[in-house]
């Protein structure tokens, strides 16, 4: 319209200049209304209202069994590391009820069993045989189709005597059924269709629903797992020179003097030769 | 000797028992792992939920273990009760037990009772002055609230100062003293001990596990979340950086030349944080050495709270206010010329 003033006819450089300040402005005006509503600065208006939707989600169970571990780590008094994990979906089935620390019954050996954990899955131990075929150990990744090592806990650092330290954080050494010429997995992982389907359902399932599909996890599974013997011998099962071990990894594991005293021995003092106090 | 029962014996246990006694007749033995405990306890497996469901982690991490300050005690030195391989489930660690260790000043065998006597002064006892059990004295902390295993912090100090041994150092060590595995311990206690052991994001943490509790504030009438007000500090601020030279609670708490575990209540006139004594903490001569003694007054643990810290609180809300109602009419002006921009003929009611 003629006379009207030509509104956008401004140079680039005034809507860079605006468009930084409102970038600007905006950050400041987001930051004074957190100041406002959540922040622990200033009233926390909102925060009743967070509250009260967190509290809807809380799970006491949850809560406490983070306490537990974070209180866990401070009561160790010894300084300890984190590990990586597993991401959930290929963890092991069995991991949905037994935990990292499956064993528990037994208090002369629980802890020792359950390190054991760290170097081959569930199924390796607590494998049954199945009719008409052989079991085959290999090593397993679930994040690596095709793991080619070095494996932990197979090698010592010649410098240290501590087992060497690898890149593979994950595998673990686990059974196969070899069927005519083929190997098939001897172990399901939670992302199996079966495992999620349970993982949906289990809390619509009756105890004896439970059960009865809990069992089709623990086909070819025996509860009671074979004894330190069945791998730590001379003829034990796991070969580990095929594994990948070297050969005074191997000596070690086979004769491993643990083993001798938890079956062997009733008692095994600490000889106490230098100690000041009178006896 | 004590008992040594083995009922079969076998080549490899054989070997072990060898083994054992020729580290223990090695005159140069250093290791603390004597007893070979590591044998199991290295392994990050090895831990257990017990009959109470309660987790239990039993691993130690030997390279972390060996930079402690307990790398030279032995396991059995903390962890009496462990007289057996495989042993039952072992006892609660007593801190004030006396270890193996002698204590070269006096050759008395060491141990941290000094401490408790320390602490038992502090405002941290379970007891009152008149030796009567506290209110609510479970809160009050033990040695492994505060502590976790202290880590060798090693200094040198050739052309400037940074963390890590001075291999210079050590090697005027080598002069005169001979054994390696002493000099590096002497090295490493010595100047771990003149600076910080932990650093202040540590110390504040630490705190912050009783002080930052609702809780135990509420029961033990405490003025402030402690620890999180020390954190809106510019020191707070500072730690969160990492920066070691600025004052945690230590520095604050402690009077100068007083042990760590001395802390005192603000009422005691023996107090480093007593009225008298405040202005010489800011002050001292690492800090603030010309400040006067009136920058101590102000109000270090504030809250954003009306009852404990008023003048923060309406400052704050004054601020709020002032960027909010700067801010707000300025946004809408430019949100009206933002839309005028993108709808040059955008009009409300229509021309006739």
């Amino acid at each position: 319209m003629p006379g009207e003033p030509k509104r956008l006819e401004h140079p680039k450089s005034v809507y860079i200049i605006g468009f930084i300040f409102k970038i600007i402005t905006l950050s400041v005006l987001i930051a004074v209304v957190y100041q406002i509503t959540l922040s622990p600065h200033g009233p926390q208006l909102l925060v009743p209202l967070q509250k009260k939707m967190e509290a809807k989600q809380k799970s006491a169970i949850m809560e406490e069994v983070k306490r537990q571990e974070e209180y866990e780590i401070h009561r160790h008094f010894h300084n300890i590391v984190s590990y990586p994990k597993l991401p959930e979906n290929v963890q092991p089935v069995c991991y949905i009820c037994h935990s990292d620390y499956p064993h528990s019954k037994s208090k002369k050996v629980r802890a020792m069993l359950n390190m054991h954990t760290q170097f081959f899955v569930c199924e390796t131990c607590h494998i049954e045989e199945k009719y008409g075929a052989s079991v085959v150990y290999k090593w397993y990744n679930p994040l690596d189709k095709d793991p080619k090592g070095p494996f932990f806990g197979t090698s010592y650092d010649p410098q240290t005597g501590n087992l060497v330290e690898v890149e593979d954080q994950f595998s673990k050494i686990a059974p196969y059924f070899r069927v005519g010429g083929e190997l098939q997995s001897a172990l399901q992982i939670q992302d199996a269709p079966l495992a999620q389907d349970y993982v949906k359902v289990r809390d619509k399932l009756t105890p004896e629903q439970r059960d009865n599909v809990k069992k089709k996890f623990h086909v070819n599974i025996k509860p009671k797992g074979h004894d330190c013997k069945k791998c730590h011998d001379e003829k034990g099962i796991l070969d580990f020179k095929k594994l990948g071990y070297s050969e005074n990894r191997i000596m070690d594991l086979k004769q491993l003097n643990i083993a001798g005293m938890i079956t062997k021995y009733e008692k095994f003092y600490i000889p106490n030769l230098f100690s000041d106090s009178p006896q | 000797m004590r008992e040594l029962k083995i009922t079969s014996v076998t080549l490899p246990t054989f070997t072990l028992v060898l083994s054992l006694l020729m580290i223990f007749l090695t005159p140069d033995v250093y290791s603390a792992d004597i007893g070979n405990c590591l044998l199991c306890h290295k392994y990050p497996g090895l831990s257990r939920v017990d009959e109470k469901g309660k987790l239990r982690l039993l691993y130690i991490n030997e390279d972390i273990f060996n930079n402690s300050v307990h790398a030279k005690v032995k396991c059995e030195g903390c962890h009496l009760d462990i007289q057996k391989i495989p042993h039952d489930p072992a006892k609660k660690v007593d801190c004030l037990a006396e270890c193996h260790i002698k204590e070269p000043s006096s050759e008395q065998k060491f141990s941290h009772k000094d401490i408790e006597k320390t602490v038992a002064m502090s405002v941290h006892s379970k007891y009152d002055k008149d030796g009567k059990e506290k209110k609510f004295s479970e809160d009050l902390p033990t040695c492994k609230e505060c502590h976790d295993e202290p880590l060798y912090r090693p200094i040198s100090f050739f052309k400037q100062v940074r963390a890590g041994i001075s291999e210079l150092s050590l090697s005027r060590c080598k002069s005169c003293h001979k054994k390696e595995d002493f000099i590096y311990k002497f090295y490493n206690h010595v100047t771990s001990r003149m600076h910080r052991t932990r650093n202040p994001l540590n110390i504040a943490e630490s705190c912050s596990r009783c002080h930052d509790d609702l809780q135990i504030i509420k029961r033990h009438n405490l003025s402030a979340k402690a620890a999180f007000s020390y954190g809106e500090t510019f020191h707070g601020k500072a730690a969160r950086f990492m920066d070691e030279r600025i004052p945690d609670c230590l520095d604050c708490h402690v009077k100068k030349g007083d042990a760590s575990h001395l802390m005192l209540s603000k009422e005691n006139p023996e107090s480093a944080i007593h009225e008298k004594n405040k202005g010489k903490i800011c002050a001292s001569i690492d800090c603030h050495p010309s400040a006067s003694p009136k920058l101590a007054k102000y109000g270090v643990h504030s809250e954003f709270s009306l009852d404990r810290s008023p003048a923060q609180y309406y400052f704050t809300v004054f601020f709020i206010i002032l960027t909010g109602g700067t801010l707000l009419p300025l946004m809408g002006i430019i949100l009206l010329d933002l839309i005028r921009k993108l709808f040059p003929n955008a009009m409300i009611r229509r021309r006739k």
